[in-house]
């Protein structure tokens, strides 16, 4: 949002500004003559490929599920950077009208929507977008927000994203999905839109800033995680709606538009805060930068006292506004972090102590599921069966990411005016750097994977910056040498990183269909698990309340409604499956309490370790004892009314278990 | 002058108008209702923006919308979180009620805004003339 007085201050100040911008001109592409066709066979031939890459792309999610080989990684390369590279180019070109971008921006948003809506077009079926979807079934059935689902608690205390959903609900008489969707594509879109309106307001050019919005489409979750319906996804925009609405406070010319920037950017920023927790974390991080690292050099109207107020009661207002929403309203949140935090820490303390002293160090055990090395780091890709060149993708991406901040701090380094306008973000994408070998960390690593969408808004704009930067010499034979192959060069390098991020933020059963894996969340679901939830809808009072593990739990969830346990100190269901014991009472009495009657058994947990997360809890034992099982079958207060080739579901008579527990506590022993 | 004044009013009116024409459109059955009551849920916030900036034909109309939708789901969350906490369900009633309100106060905002550029308007001209 420049207006025309920062537009005036800033215009001398940036060396990022102008770049290639008519003043280039004699060493553009765009004055490398070359035989041209005509405008509209262009833009039907544009069209043409831009409707064959869908068409890959779509194919590729079609062949999925029945492809052994690997074919079709390929296909969705093709359709997948294909399409938004088209759309990139008509972004970027020189030629376009600012409505252009802006469209080009927003199409290139809604291209990298379309895997996810690939993977779940009808309901969803990630985990989180299954707690979350559940929770707004809740608010929408009840009429009253702070609803929880066992599979998120946390979720309960941050209903922005519910309310939202709701509201798009009651107001288009939509199906409640089409809304979630809906929501979804409308923050994504804002993203881009956000950091395109941010880089403005930072003084880059139009160029530029539409390099450094598409750009954030390099980040590893925004393809499919925060695609996803859950409330990081609508609280990433607002975070950075408050970080523009603060950066235009600064660097508004009058009170009145200081004071309603303001005013929006507070508003945003307390939907952040309560839409979802570490959004809130990191917007904060995000004011703190600017407020200490952004000094622009203003015309003497912007520099006054309310200013220098402004600098930092904005992101100490919004911080309050954060401690009390913890502290009156989502008091769990701490209990949720902090065990990521502590442990996270340990780890890193643990990897310093084996690295400082040669000896290996036991890791904690938050995460114990993935692959280490004896110095407890993680091994990336170990367990997965990706390509080749994904795989060198993933491990190169991180070294371009590195160069192209090495280009941005290079670029600003001889503007004093440049680097106190761009030092913000440059620390900010310096602690993306940083977050990167804490990937290797097991504990560490979701943590360090969480704030990449916080960080990378960051990249994004030292990415722009360097998108305009001059080439490292003033001969003109290599100027021109350098410019024309720049296109191509960075075109290489971007669907690298792409590649790359996008293989190493999404597990390839989040990202294509497949045939059946015990423990995934996506492709544990067959024909029989559609039978058996048809039959709970059909047959169960609803909504049925019951005990299961965690995968079929997601399937219940999200094809029957069902209300599913989780494995809680107070409520340890867990015990059904890897106790030798009998269930104790109190595990009885508090499965009556809360109305869970059913117990729903897949006997493939006797026979397989799942693949991603655990059936119940952290660190449980790999495999479920077998006779575990079996001995629900001889217990006379569990009743058989169902049963398939995997699945069992029993009906828990209370009375019974009362009579018949006092002289049945011991072990069944293994034969 | 006044000419130009009206046609940049008139495009700061056309939100509210949408969104009015969205209330009206809830009658009419799904799913011919998904995209006026999208377009409905989006005026809120751009006439919020539009408001906030001076001159709405200086930016981006896709931006204007980008923003709006943000803008409109911070005041339908702060909104509702109200209605929660002070009992009151929400319901499709409410939430559509709670949308006429948004409407209506944009609207007013605009109605003064546009007698106030009209006013500045006759003056500027007259003292041109």
């Amino acid at each position: 949002m420049p207006t025309t007085p920062q537009d005036a201050v800033h215009a001398h100040s940036s060396n990022t500004v102008r770049a290639s911008e008519p003043r280039n001109l004699p060493y553009t592409t765009r004055n490398l003559r070359r035989p041209r066709l005509p405008p509209h066979i262009n833009a039907a031939l544009r069209v043409a490929a831009f409707l064959t890459a869908l068409t890959a792309l779509l194919t590729a999610y079609r062949i999925a599920p029945e492809t052994t080989n690997e074919d079709y990684y390929l296909l969705f390369w093709l359709g997948f950077a294909g399409g938004l590279g088209l759309l990139s180019l008509l972004a970027l070109s020189v030629s376009s009208r600012p409505l252009w971008r802006t469209t080009a921006i927003s199409a290139t948003a809604l291209y990298t929507l379309v895997p996810k809506l690939a993977m779940s077009p009808t309901h969803p079926i990630y985990f989180d977008e299954t707690a979350h979807f559940e929770i707004t079934r809740f608010v929408v059935s009840t009429g009253n927000l702070f609803q929880a689902s066992p599979l998120l608690p946390i979720g309960r205390d941050y209903p922005g994203l519910q309310a939202v959903t709701a509201a798009l609900n009651f107001l288009s008489g939509a199906p409640l999905w089409d809304c979630a969707l809906a929501v979804v594509a409308l923050a994504h879109v804002s993203i881009l839109l956000i950091i395109y309106r941010t880089a403005r307001e930072l003084s880059l050019s139009e160029r530029a800033s539409t390099a450094a919005a598409l750009s954030y489409v390099l980040m590893a979750n925004f393809v499919y995680g925060d695609a996803q319906y859950s409330y990081e996804s609508l609280a990433l925009p607002f975070l950075f709606a408050a970080v523009l609405c603060f950066l235009a406070a600064l660097n508004a010319a009058s009170h009145l538009t200081r004071l309603r920037f303001s005013a929006l950017g507070l508003l945003a920023g307390t939907t952040c805060i309560v839409t979802h927790h570490l959004s809130a974390l990191g917007m904060l991080l995000l004011l703190a930068l600017v407020a200490i690292l952004y000094r622009p050099d203003t015309a003497p109207a912007c520099s006054t006292p309310f200013t220098a107020l402004l600098r930092y009661a904005y992101p100490l207002l919004l911080t309050s506004i954060l401690i009390l929403w913890i502290g009156l309203v989502a008091p769990a949140t701490v209990s949720y972090l902090l065990p990521h935090l502590t442990s996270s820490l340990r780890d890193l303390s643990d990897t310093l102590h084996g690295l400082l002293w040669g000896a290996p160090t036991p890791m904690s055990s938050f995460t114990p599921s993935l692959a280490t090395n004896s110095l407890g780091l993680r091994s990336p890709f170990e367990h997965s069966d990706i390509p080749l060149y994904e795989h060198l993708a993933g491990l190169l991406a991180p070294f371009i990411l590195f160069a192209v901040f090495i280009t941005a701090c290079l670029a600003i380094r001889r503007s004093r005016a440049s680097r106190r306008t761009s030092a913000w973000y440059l620390a900010g994408a310096a602690l993306y750097f940083v977050s990167l070998p804490l990937t290797l960390l097991p504990a560490a690593s979701t943590g360090a994977h969480r704030s990449w969408a916080t960080t990378f808004f960051a990249v994004s704009l030292t990415i722009g910056t360097a998108s305009s930067a001059t080439p490292p010499t003033r001969h003109r034979h290599i100027r021109r040498a350098y410019l024309s192959t720049r296109p191509i060069a960075l075109g290489f390098l971007l669907v690298t990183v792409l590649m790359g991020d996008v293989t190493q933020g999404t597990a390839p059963d989040y990202r294509f269909p497949g045939p059946y894996e015990f423990g995934s969340d996506t492709r544990s679901v067959t024909a029989e698990t559609l039978a058996m939830a048809d039959w709970v809808k059909r047959h169960l009072p609803p909504p049925a309340h019951v005990v299961t593990d965690r995968y079929t739990a997601i399937a219940l969830t999200n094809l029957a409604a069902a209300i599913p346990a989780v494995n809680t100190p107070q409520l340890q269901i867990a015990d059904f499956w890897y106790d030798a014991y009998p269930p104790p009472p109190n595990l009885l009495a508090h499965m009556q309490a809360a109305g869970f009657r059913y117990i729903v058994i897949d006997d493939r947990t006797a026979l397989y370790a799942p693949l991603e997360a655990e059936l119940f809890y952290p660190s449980e034992p790999a495999i479920v004892p077998a006779t575990n099982l079996t001995r629900l079958r001889t217990w006379p207060w569990l009743h058989t009314i169902y049963r398939s080739t995997h699945y069992v579901i029993y009906r828990v008579s209370f009375h019974a278990y009362d009579n018949w527990y006092p002289t049945h506590r011991h072990p069944v022993l293994a034969p | 002058m006044i000419a130009r004044s009206l046609f940049r009013t008139d495009t700061r009116l056309l939100p509210p108008l949408l969104a009015l024409v969205t209330l009206l459109a809830l009658i009419v059955p799904y799913p011919l209702r998904l995209l006026p009551g999208i377009v409905g849920f989006l005026a809120p916030g751009a006439s919020t923006l539009a408001a906030i900036r001076q001159d709405t034909r200086r930016e981006g109309a896709l931006e204007l919308l980008g923003l709006g939708a943000l803008a409109s789901s911070s005041l339908y969350i702060i909104g509702l979180l109200l209605l929660d906490s002070s009992g009151i369900l929400i319901t499709r009633t409410s939430v559509v009620v709670f949308a006429a309100s948004l409407t209506l106060l944009t609207s007013m905002t605009y109605t003064l805004r546009l007698r106030l550029l009209m006013r500045a308007s006759a003056h500027t001209d007259s003292t041109h003339d």
